[in-house]
């Protein structure tokens, strides 16, 4: 079949995930929904206990993820599964009932999770979850995460995050408190561009906003100067914050390129009032070196982006940049600072097209079809005709030069090993 | 009101995918969000269960909800039909389409013409009123309704089994046993494991069995539509413990015309009794000096509950604990159906004694996930070759388990 026999749009025709169309159409395995990664999210969080409202296939399964009832701290995470009346009737007196019994459990701060039955029924979990803090005083974040609002994962972790910022009260500005939403406290000792270092030896109070935290540091999160974005998954909470608590933010999301990377230093300097080294020159020396050899070894190469551990977006508008041409991008999420560098590529004369890879058996026939010069991905079991490039592993969780070489240093030494033209198959 | 602390009872779609997962040679789709299958594929792998059937999924968008399209079930049929020639298509129902009205029935039949070498099998029992268990019995009885064509009865002696489904703690093993005793009494060979281990393929030929082994009663319906239709005997019993055996076989044969092989009885009754021998002096002991601890507690699927505790009671001396059965609609004397909130309850009594019931309850009340009875499992059950509860060697192996319960630790 030929893509453009399928439902699939161009990435100029992508307001949302909702969107991203499946390029085959028998989903095999298929994605998880948010709730998987909404779940990871609250019970990482000391303190934040969770209730999650569905049928008894998303109750059981969220045992998979959270297999007690009881968190290490305390916390609670029980389930509240709708029968065949509330279906029709609604369930918000039940689920009241059902919070203020765990408020009598000793439940202070709880993540209130709605899956695809309660949104399907139009349960209006926000009204629900203010009544529920007025009357038993314990705060309550919903998140609505029905699996046919999107195809993947990743709202679960943002929105979560997102949520949390309902928690925060203003409160005295503390000038050397920076966020880190998204990232989690580990992140510190993995953090290979050195920023997090450096802020931190440099009297940078860093409050990582993720799994590993506490209720307490994102309540603390509403004092802070600063949103440190590293992640696209805390672009959300960032900017949920500035709209209400005034926090501005910055982020290194979404940036591959030397420039941008630079000015995103410059207006950190600016907003902590301190320089921020890192190595940067020679880091930026050492991209724009491998630019310049990228610029030769990669004119002209086309390339679909497969799933990957990143944002494929901004990286396939870096890649135009350097030369190459984006055919087709696996979008697991859509995020915000996607919109911008959609319309880069765009208006540099590239629109690829943009779909969510389901079946990879099914799929492989039509990506086939595109007859690219590259795959950035991994395809199991391999297809000849398509020159795969791995999953760049150990890409997720770096950001700056760090990860502007690496991607730069992956594509080149890929393309040295193999001959770069495509073989039949 | 459904606050839970423990997993709920699983969905009449839960029931009707595991019983669907083992068979060959068929493939499954699900008109609803990716979400369930991907998860319900992994739970499965964790039961040591094989994805036999392909599962695929539709997915759903809001477009799809609020306009009341069917195009991705379409598409996706299409696409599966193409990638599994001559294979049947299960047809799984799904909590959001079942709300929104979607008749795979209707569906079903309006697509078929479109695909003469694919038999599209519809299921109901997405709905919130049809329980796990109900799911079973609905798949067991469709597909002994779809698929079977005329043949003629087998040269060799030759049974189905109707209810090895993968929703139950040890169904290879217990397959096993049963396959085993009926070499060993009557020289006769399975045709049709259903649903443990069977192609779509093979279940046409399910009238050409001599007799119908069902071992659960959600089985029962498919037996006596097996019956009508082909004229097949059926037995309905699960066989726990030396004495119930012994009497199943003595019923499988009076329905062959045939005796069971008294060597085969002789040999299988002495393994038995050694072990009885070897453990009851000191269960016996252990029920004077501490009664409390020689109490055997069971929660599960009713006919296993019966049966493990008819055993335990009758033969192996234990003293009846608390027992429960996991479904509503299959209490019994003596059996009754407790929700998590009554279990939590009765839980506390025994304590002491031996608990077999699903896996989450035995960790939480700290006993040994050897003798889990029920899901969901605290274990990954990746071993087909765990010894059975069933049957002789299900005595054999319960009674050890009993055994080193009370007294090893």
């Amino acid at each position: 079949m030929r893509i453009e026999e399928t439902p699939v749009k161009k990435l100029s025709q992508i307001q949302s995930v909702k969107g991203v169309k499946f390029l085959t159409p028998a989903a095999y395995p298929g994605s998880h929904c948010p709730m998987h990664t909404a779940l990871i999210t609250g019970s990482g969080i000391k303190g934040f206990s969770t209730l999650i409202v569905g049928t008894p296939e998303c109750t059981s399964y969220s045992r998979m993820v959270i297999p007690k009832s009881e968190g290490p701290g305390g916390e609670l995470h029980w389930l509240y599964v709708l029968d065949s009346s509330e279906v029709v009737f609604g369930c918000r007196e039940n689920v009241l009932k059902a919070l203020k019994t765990m408020g009598e459990a000793g439940v202070r701060v709880i993540l209130l999770i709605t899956t695809c039955v309660p949104e399907l029924i139009g349960e209006d979990m926000e009204s629900l979850a203010r009544e529920a803090e007025e009357s038993l005083g314990m705060k309550v974040t919903p998140v609505s995460l029905a699996h046919f609002s999107c195809n993947s994962y990743p709202s679960g972790w943002w929105k979560t995050l997102e949520a949390l910022g309902g928690i925060m009260e203003p409160g005295p500005r503390i000038e050397n408190l920076v966020n880190v939403p998204g990232l989690e406290p580990e992140a510190l000792s993995g953090d290979s561009e050195g920023l997090l270092k450096e802020l931190q030896n440099k009297g940078i109070e860093l409050n990582f906003l993720g799994r590993g935290a506490s209720v307490e540091a994102f309540q603390r999160a509403a004092s802070a100067s600063l949103n440190l974005v590293l992640a696209p998954e805390g672009g959300p909470l960032a900017r949920k914050m500035e709209k209400s608590l005034g926090i501005p933010w910055l982020g290194f999301q979404d940036l591959y390129g030397a420039e941008q990377i630079e000015e995103a230093y410059t207006g950190l300097e600016k907003a902590l009032g301190i320089a921020v080294e890192c190595g940067r020159p020679s880091r930026k020396a050492l991209v724009l070196e491998l630019e310049q050899r990228a610029r030769t070894v990669l004119k002209g190469k086309s390339f679909l982006s497969g799933p990957m551990d990143r944002d494929p977006v901004p990286l396939a508008a870096y890649l135009a940049d350097l030369g190459m041409e984006p055919l087709l991008l696996h979008l697991e999420d859509f995020f915000e600072e996607d919109r911008k560098w959609a319309k880069a590529l765009v208006q540099k004369g590239f629109n690829p097209w943009a779909c969510h890879l389901v079946n990879m058996k099914e799929d492989r026939e039509v990506l086939k079809g595109l007859s690219p010069d590259l795959y950035l991905g991994d395809f199991a079991p391999p297809i000849k005709s398509l020159r795969l490039t791995g999953g760049f592993k150990g890409m997720a969780g770096l950001y700056g030069h760090d990860r502007t070489a690496f991607v730069l240093k992956a594509l080149l030494d890929f393309l040295s090993d193999t001959p770069v033209k495509a073989l039949s198959d | 009101m459904g606050l839970h602390r423990f997993q709920p009872e699983p969905s009449g779609r839960m029931g009707i995918l595991s019983t669907l997962v083992t068979i060959k040679g068929a493939a499954l789709l699900e008109f609803g969000s990716m979400g369930h299958m991907r998860y319900g594929r992994t739970l499965l792998q964790r039961r040591g269960v094989k994805e036999n059937c392909r599962l695929y999924a539709t997915h759903l968008d809001e477009a799809d909800i609020s306009l009341g399209g069917t195009e991705r079930l379409t598409r996706a049929v299409e696409a599966i039909a193409r990638a599994h020639p001559g294979q049947p298509l299960f047809l799984l129902p799904s909590s959001v389409p079942e709300i929104t009205g979607v008749d795979l029935f209707a569906l079903s039949k309006m697509m078929q013409p479109d695909y003469p070498e694919n038999l599209l099998v519809p299921f109901g029992g997405g709905g919130f009123k049809t329980s796990f268990y109900q799911g079973v019995e609905e798949t067991l009885l469709t597909l002994v309704k779809v698929f079977p064509k005329e043949r003629e009865k087998t040269g060799r002696l030759t049974f189905n089994l109707l209810g090895t489904c993968s929703d139950q703690v040890k169904f290879q093993s217990d397959a096993r046993e049963i396959q085993r005793m009926m070499a060993g009494a009557f020289g006769a060979e399975p045709l049709v494991l259903l649903s443990s281990e069977t192609s779509a393929a093979e279940l046409e030929g399910l009238g050409a069995a001599h007799i119908n082994l069902v071992i659960r009663r959600e089985g029962e319906k498919a037996a006596i539509h097996l019956n009508e239709r082909f004229g097949t005997p059926y037995s309905v019993g699960r066989p726990y413990g030396l004495k119930a055996s012994a009497q199943w076989l003595s019923e499988v044969g009076r329905l062959l015309g045939q005796e069971p092989n008294p060597a085969f009885l002789t040999s299988e009754t002495l393994e038995v009794e050694e072990v009885l021998k070897a453990a009851m002096p000191r269960i016996r002991f252990l029920k004077k000096q501490n009664p409390k601890k020689a109490r055997l507690s069971l929660g599960g699927h009713t006919d296993v509950v019966k049966g493990i505790g008819q055993f335990a009671t009758e033969e192996a001396g234990l003293d009846q604990g608390t027992f429960w059965c996991d479904s509503p609609e299959m209490v019994e004397e003596h059996i009754p159906y407790f929700s998590e909130s009554r279990w939590l309850k009765e839980a506390e009594k025994e304590r002491e004694g031996i608990v077999m019931a699903r896996g989450d309850f035995m960790e939480y009340l700290g006993k040994p996930g050897e003798l889990t009875l029920a899901q969901p499992d605290a274990y990954w059950r990746l071993n087909a070759y765990e010894p059975p509860y069933m049957g002789f060697r299900g005595a054999i192996n319960l009674i050890c388990l009993w055994y080193n319960a009370l007294f090893s630790g």
